[in-house]
This record gives structure tokens, C-alpha cells and sequence, in this order.
């Protein structure tokens, strides 16, 4: 370092950084820290700063469910299934529940699944009651917190709220016996009744040997504009259009379709994976509900996700700073696509390639076998170790009663 | 277009963090004359050099005075180019014309020395064929590097034997030679060079081409120039980081006549460097292709006069006479294909995909899309 102007303005930098908390850089010469409104913590070890006790279902509720069905073991919802296998061998699992800090239930309530591979949400609120039910008579736990400080994985589509039709969602809400506990889930939008505050949301599950043998050469130059591969119009489920993505990608196909910026289709090509790699921008837009594999794909594959998903509550929020990745852009402005992208300054434009260059990022999206440090099931215990230790409202007072066990559709309380 | 400018950018930093680091000029020493398959041939090498995504000097060795029609044909590239001139006029036997090639590389490697011109020398002959993973591989190179060349010498003229004749050979030999068309290094187990691979010829010599033009398939010597590549400052004049085994200058210019490859530099054969994953991967395919030696050609490829008419055609649709009925209803079909053409690109797609649910999507997209059209229309 012979440049001492240059020193000179770096140790500037750090000093005025410094002193107004602003995002801190290093200038390394490929990636750039990743810093969220938690701080710098994606690089946290969660391992020592949290115990989590896992509960002893009968197999009914996990491992027999995913005999009769291992599609579970790969589709995007199989993160249930992983957390706990990650669970059971992690140095964070304690078996003595008196030290514990966190409760874990191991329920796979998305692995009731259609013939085309779909999980049917049919069941899953009874089979959790069932669960909640069996904890609370079996151990003490439940009964001491009401939940509060037990944690659910709920990756389906909307949640604790077991539907997969948003109406239908919003109108059975959280389930009543979850209300206190912390949810981990896929779903995320802002004021919406699926998401409740505390909760961690985090990506869906992308096999993660199918996407690293998928890699190109770093060198192979990216020469699309703009890439997206899915469903315009849902006309099985939504015949005249409107509904589905809230009109958001039909309008995207009706104004790009013969742009040739936009190398967007419904076709299912097999060098999909490759193709993102060679994308400057990736289209994410909602589909039924607001979240999908393609930003975990987007952030894997180097491209920079377009989220058109307007509230979306992105995965692990706190600790990734998503505006300074990806580009947002509201439903109303999908017409305006083309020039908003190209408005871009080149710099933003490689600066965000740098971000999700750092391998943190996409560590951080994954769900390795065997796990990995830094990867979402570290990220997720971080969450959960940031909430710690817990407040005072977690454990009840005596005579303290929150939750109602009868609330809910009557369905819902039939034995499961 | 504001989105191309951002992907040059993007690309041009992609090339700056993964790409080669420190890389270095290339200078490529092309021989040529001018001759009907002249512009086929320095066309192939010309656009493979403009594709090259490194600083190149295109050195162009010109046998006789140097010529017009070459240099318009090289000014062409943008590269920068150095074109000289060889006194002297290419003979008619490929033996005779293989020497005076080598005679011309190394007048272009002196030029090299003269202006100490500082990179990567490549023999791109202008009637081979270049991968461009060549240039990228070469940058590995520290003195002298060889890498696996491909010969096309597939004899395909004669009626008889259409396909290699080296069946006959299986009772004569020994050893079974290798049948690979391949001239390059070979290395051990340990990845140490350790000799070289030679085109077997053998099974070709008697039906080889022996003048410039004939029918038959041209050989390549054992070892062609085209194989190696050397680092420039090997042919500089006072060089401090010169290695020992480098012959000196005068020496082998003394000897010219005798510098068959690039290995007359060179004291010692076993430094030289092999390239390509050690030899197993081709990077350049060898081939000799002229026209019969009595071919005519118009200058430049600029017909002047206008040609006569050899055949004249059916229907020439002369500007005053009326068009005829039939073919005016072609023209008019053809319109509404190319209309439709475009927009159904993803919709021809889709019918023919599997899943049950996307054909019901395709019936209906194609309605959207049909309506719009007829609503263009």
C-alpha cells in the first residue's frame, strides 16, 4: 500500500462511519460485508449462546409421515424435515429440558401431499393441535409459557395459517394454540394476519447438490438482460385472470413478452440454473403467495433479484440487508419495468453482484447436509438466540391464561 | 441502449475478477501470399484474432513484395498489425513451401527482436484453425509451451478407400502406432513432459500432396510450428532473464535454413512447457487447403468488370414489366406467417410440452395472443 492518499481517505471513511453508525465497507476487492438492521450477523455462531430441547413425538407425527411420502425430503417445504434432523445432532440440543431455552415440536405438517407432489393443508391444523396437545399433557413446558418459549417450523404457504388460498388463510388466521409461540416460516408480508411480529422467516428449501453441480464458470459472461421462467396466467385456478399474482405477472408478460431485453417464458428449459447464471436480473415476482425458490436460487446463482411482491417480508430480514441485493419493485410499477432497471447506475449494478458474491450470502441461504457454519439453520438458530434471554410476559403468572383451546373452526378440533 | 452499456460492464468486470490476471500481449506471426483460398483462409484467422480478448499484435509475413489485396484484407480487423514483406515467391512443392514458411516465421521473429516487442508469440498460419481457448491457456506459458495440435488430414478425394487406410498397416508393424491424428507433448503419470506424439504418416505417404494444388491431402512435418508457442523475450538481444538453455541468436540465424521449429532455439527440447492439461486437450487443427495451381480469382474478390451472362434466368422480374398474378398471391400468403411467427415462439413451445396443465394454459394464451394480433392487424 504505497498510496498513502488512499489510507488516508479510507481511515476518513472508517471515522465518519464510525461515529454515524452508517454501513460499514471493506474494499475487498470481490465481495462486500453484509450488514442488516440486526448488525453484522450473519457471521454469528449460535452454537453456546442458546439450548434448544427437542420433544419426543411418537413417530406418527414425523417419521412415519415421511416414509410414506420422501417426496417431502425435496421439495421446497422440506426445511421441517431438516431442522429437525439438523436439531437432533446440533451441539445447541440439550436433553435435559430444565436448562433449555427453546422448545422444539417436531411436527411435519406439510407432508400431506397431492399425487402432482402438493402438500394438502387440510390436516395440519389438527395434526398440530394433536401435537400441542400430547406436549402439554406429557410435559410441563407448554403449560409454563403457554408456548411462548417453544418454537414450530410452518414453511407452507401462508404459514400458521394452513391454506393455501390467501382468503381462506386471512380468514382462519394463526392458529389459536400458536399465538404465543415463535413461528419459523416461508411466508412473509408486512401487516398481514399470517405473519406475526417475532416471527423468523426464512428461505424455502433449494437442494442444495443440485445447485452447486448446476455451476458454470464464473468467467462465462452473463449476456442476458433480464431472466424469468414460471406462470403467467394460473388458468386451472384462475381462469379469467387477475387473481393470480394479483395481476402482476400477466402484466409483466402482456408489457415484455416481446421486448428482447426480457428472456422470459413459461417453458421449463434443463439449463435453467445455467441460464440464471448468465442473467444480469432475475424476475421474483408473487405468484399465490409472495415467496419462492427463485431468490434462493437468484442469490445462489449470482443474479440479482427483482422482487415484485409488494410488503414482502424477505428470509432473515434482520440479519440481510435485501435492499442493498436486490432491486424492489412495486406491483403498480411492473408497466415501468425496462426503464427502471436500466436506470440503474452500473456502479449500484456491480456493487450488488459484489454483496451477493460474498459467500455468506449464499451460505446463508442453504440448507446443507450435513450443516454448515453460517447456513440457514445457524441463521435460524441466531434468531432464535437474538430473542433470548426471554422477557418476563413469557412465563405466566399464576392464574394467567392466554390461549383458548376451543377457538377455531370446529373442524380443526376433531381428534387428528 | 442503456441496457447494453450495463452489460459490457458487467461483463468487462466479470472478465477483471475471474478472468486471467496479468495477462499478456499476444503475437501472432502469420505467413502468407496471395492466392485464391488467400481471403478463406486469413478470414478464418482474422476473425478468430478480433475475438481474442487480449492486446494482440498481428504480425503478417507476406511472401514477395507485401500486397494491396493483403493489406486491405488485414486492415480490416482493427488489430494492430505489422505487415512485412519476404523476398521471395512461394515455390510449388509443399516440401520446398514448408521451408520457406519456417524462412518467413523466423524473418517475423526477428521483427519481434528489432522492436522488442514484448508477449506471447503464437504461429497462426492462416489456414488453421484457432480455438479460443488457446489464448487463454497460452497466457500459462513462461518460456516455451507445446500444446496438442489436430490434424486434418482426412483423405476423403479418392473413390476407392474413402476412410483411413492404416488397416493395411496392421501386419507390417510391431507396435500398434497410435492412430490419433494428434501432434503434441506427452506426459508421464506425474505430469513431467516427457516426449512428443507424431502424426503417424505413414499409411499416407504415398497418396500425399506434393505441389501446391494438388488433389491429394497435405502432411504436416513431424514437428509444426503451429504447435508452440514462445515467450518474446526468448529472441530478444541482451535479455538478463534469458535462461541458459536458450541458443543465441546469431547462432541459429547462421543456420536458418536448417530451423524446422521453434525447438532450433533451444539447447536442450526437454524445457519446453506442455500446455492444454498436458497435451490432452486440442487447442488448434492443422490443415493445408489450396486451389489448383492454375484457379483464377478476381483481384480482392471485386468483380470488374460486371460478369456476363452464362445462364440466363427463367423469369427475371424486370422493374417495368407487370408482376404476374400467381406470383403476387405468393407474397401476399407470406405476410401473415411472419406475423404469427413471432409472438407464438413460446406458444409452439408449450404444446409440445408434457404436463397436462400447461397445455390447458397454452390454448388460452394463444387466444390472448391471437386476439392482439388480429387486433393489430
Amino acid at each position: 500500500m504505497r498510496d498513502w492518499r488512499w489510507v488516508f481517505i479510507v481511515l476518513l471513511y472508517l471515522a465518519i462511519s464510525l461515529t454515524t453508525e452508517s454501513f460499514e465497507f471493506r474494499r475487498t476487492q470481490r465481495t462486500e460485508r453484509i450488514s442488516g438492521s440486526a448488525g453484522d450477523v450473519l457471521e454469528d455462531n449460535p452454537i453456546g449462546r442458546l439450548k434448544v430441547f427437542i420433544y419426543e413425538l411418537p413417530s406418527k407425527y414425523n417419521k412415519k409421515i415421511l416414509q410414506k411420502d420422501p417426496r417431502c425430503l425435496t421439495h421446497m417445504f422440506a426445511a421441517e424435515i431438516y431442522m429437525h434432523r439438523f436439531l437432533l445432532s446440533s451441539p445447541v440440543r440439550t436433553l435435559n429440558p430444565e436448562e433449555a431455552d427453546w422448545f422444539y415440536t417436531p411436527v411435519y405438517t406439510t407432508c400431506d401431499l397431492t399425487p402432482n407432489g402438493l402438500p394438502l393443508p387440510f390436516k395440519s391444523p389438527r395434526m398440530m393441535r394433536s401435537a400441542v396437545q400430547l406436549i402439554s399433557s406429557n410435559w410441563p413446558y407448554w403449560n409454563r409459557t403457554e408456548g411462548a418459549d417453544h418454537f414450530f417450523i410452518v414453511p407452507h404457504d401462508f404459514g400458521p395459517c394452513f391454506h393455501y388460498q390467501e382468503e381462506k388463510a386471512i380468514e382462519r388466521g394463526i392458529l389459536p394454540l400458536l399465538e404465543r409461540a415463535t413461528l419459523v416460516q416461508t411466508f412473509g408480508q408486512k401487516n398481514h394476519v399470517c405473519l406475526k411480529d417475532g416471527s423468523i422467516t426464512i428461505p424455502p428449501y433449494a437442494p442444495p447438490q443440485k445447485m452447486q453441480s448446476h455451476l458454470i464458470p464464473p468467467t462465462t459472461p452473463r449476456s442476458i438482460f433480464v431472466y424469468f421462467r414460471g406462470l403467467f396466467y394460473d388458468v386451472g385456478n384462475d381462469p379469467e385472470g387477475g387473481y393470480y399474482a394479483r395481476g402482476a405477472r400477466a402484466s409483466m408478460w402482456e408489457n415484455f413478452k416481446d421486448n428482447p431485453l426480457f428472456d422470459i417464458s413459461t417453458e421449463h428449459p434443463t439449463t435453467y440454473y445455467e441460464d440464471m447464471q448468465r442473467a444480469v436480473f432475475c424476475l421474483c415476482p408473487l405468484g399465490w403467495a409472495p415467496w419462492s425458490p427463485r431468490l434462493v436460487e437468484a442469490v445462489i446463482y449470482g443474479c440479482i433479484p427483482v422482487i415484485i411482491a409488494d410488503d414482502i417480508v424477505l428470509p432473515f430480514a434482520d440479519a440481510i440487508p435485501w435492499e442493498d441485493i436486490g432491486v424492489f419493485v412495486a406491483e403498480k410499477d411492473v408497466p415501468n419495468l425496462d426503464t427502471i432497471l436500466t436506470s440503474i447506475h452500473v456502479d449500484e449494478i456491480l456493487r450488488k453482484q459484489r454483496v451477493l458474491a460474498n459467500p455468506s450470502m449464499k451460505q446463508a441461504m442453504l440448507f446443507p447436509q450435513p450443516a454448515q457454519p453460517r447456513d440457514a439453520f445457524h441463521q435460524i438458530l441466531n434468531g432464535l438466540a437474538r430473542k433470548l434471554p426471554h422477557g418476563k410476559s413469557v412465563y405466566l403468572q399464576s392464574g394467567d391464561k392466554f390461549l383458548n383451546w376451543t377457538a377455531g373452526p370446529v373442524g380443526d378440533l376433531k381428534p387428528w | 441502449m442503456k441496457a447494453h452499456g450495463i452489460i459490457e460492464r458487467v461483463q468487462a468486470e466479470q472478465r477483471s475478477q475471474y478472468g486471467v490476471k496479468n495477462h499478456r500481449t499476444v503475437i501472432a506471426v502469420t505467413p502468407t501470399y496471395v492466392r485464391t483460398f488467400q481471403t478463406l483462409h486469413l478470414t478464418g484467422v482474422m476473425h478468430s484474432l478480433m475475438n481474442v480478448p487480449y492486446d494482440l499484435i498481428w504480425i503478417v509475413v507476406e511472401a514477395g513484395p507485401t500486397t494491396n489485396e493483403t493489406a486491405s484484407l488485414i486492415s480490416k480487423s482493427g488489430l494492430k498489425t505489422i505487415h512485412i514483406g519476404f523476398d521471395a515467391k512461394i515455390p510449388l512443392l509443399w516440401d520446398d513451401r514448408h521451408k520457406l514458411e519456417s524462412r518467413m516465421r523466423f524473418h517475423a521473429l526477428r521483427e519481434i527482436r528489432e522492436k522488442r516487442l514484448d508477449g506471447i508469440v503464437v504461429f497462426a498460419d492462416d489456414s488453421n484453425m484457432h480455438s479460443l481457448e488457446l489464448f487463454d491457456e497460452i497466457q500459462n506459458v513462461k518460456w516455451v509451451g507445446a500444446f496438442s495440435i489436430g490434424i486434418i488430414a482426412q483423405y476423403s478425394g479418392d473413390s476407392e478407400e474413402g476412410e483411413y487406410t492404416i488397416v493395411q498397416r496392421e501386419d507390417n508393424s510391431e507396435k500398434k502406432p497410435s492412430r490419433l491424428p494428434i501432434q503434441g507433448p506427452v506426459c508421464n503419470s506425474s505430469n513431467h513432459f516427457v516426449g512428443w506424439h507424431a502424426f503417424d504418416k505413414a499409411a499416407f505417404v504415398e497418396r500425399s500432396a506434393r505441389y501446391v494444388g494438388d488433389r491429394a491431402v497435405v502432411l504436416p512435418r513431424e514437428v509444426e510450428w503451429a504447435g508452440f508457442v514462445l515467450n518474446s523475450r526468448l529472441v530478444w538481444e541482451e535479455e538478463m532473464d534469458k535462461p541458459v538453455w536458450a541458443k543465441e541468436w546469431e547462432e541459429v540465424a547462421r543456420e536458418v535454413e536448417e530451423v524446422e521449429s521453434p525447438l532450433a532455439l533451444l539447447k536442450d527440447g526437454s524445457v519446453v512447457e506442455p500446455l492444454g492439461g498436458c497435451g490432452r486437450k486440442v487447442l488448434l487443427w492443422w490443415l493445408r487447403v489450396e486451389a489448383r495451381a492454375d484457379s483464377k480469382f478476381p483481384p480482392r474478390w471485386i468483380i470488374d468488370p460486371p460478369l456476363e451472362i452464362t445462364v440466363p434466368a427463367k423469369r427475371t422480374p424486370w422493374p417495368d414489366a407487370p408482376p404476374e398474378l400467381p406470383s403476387s398471391s405468393e407474397k401476399v400468403v407470406t405476410i401473415p406467417e411472419i406475423t404469427e411467427r413471432r409472438p407464438t415462439k413460446n406458444g409452439s413451445k408449450r404444446k409440445r410440452s408434457s404436463r397436462s396443465k400447461k397445455k390447458q394454459r397454452a390454448k388460452v394464451i394463444d387466444e390472448h395472443v391471437s386476439t392482439q394480433n388480429s387486433r393489430d392487424n
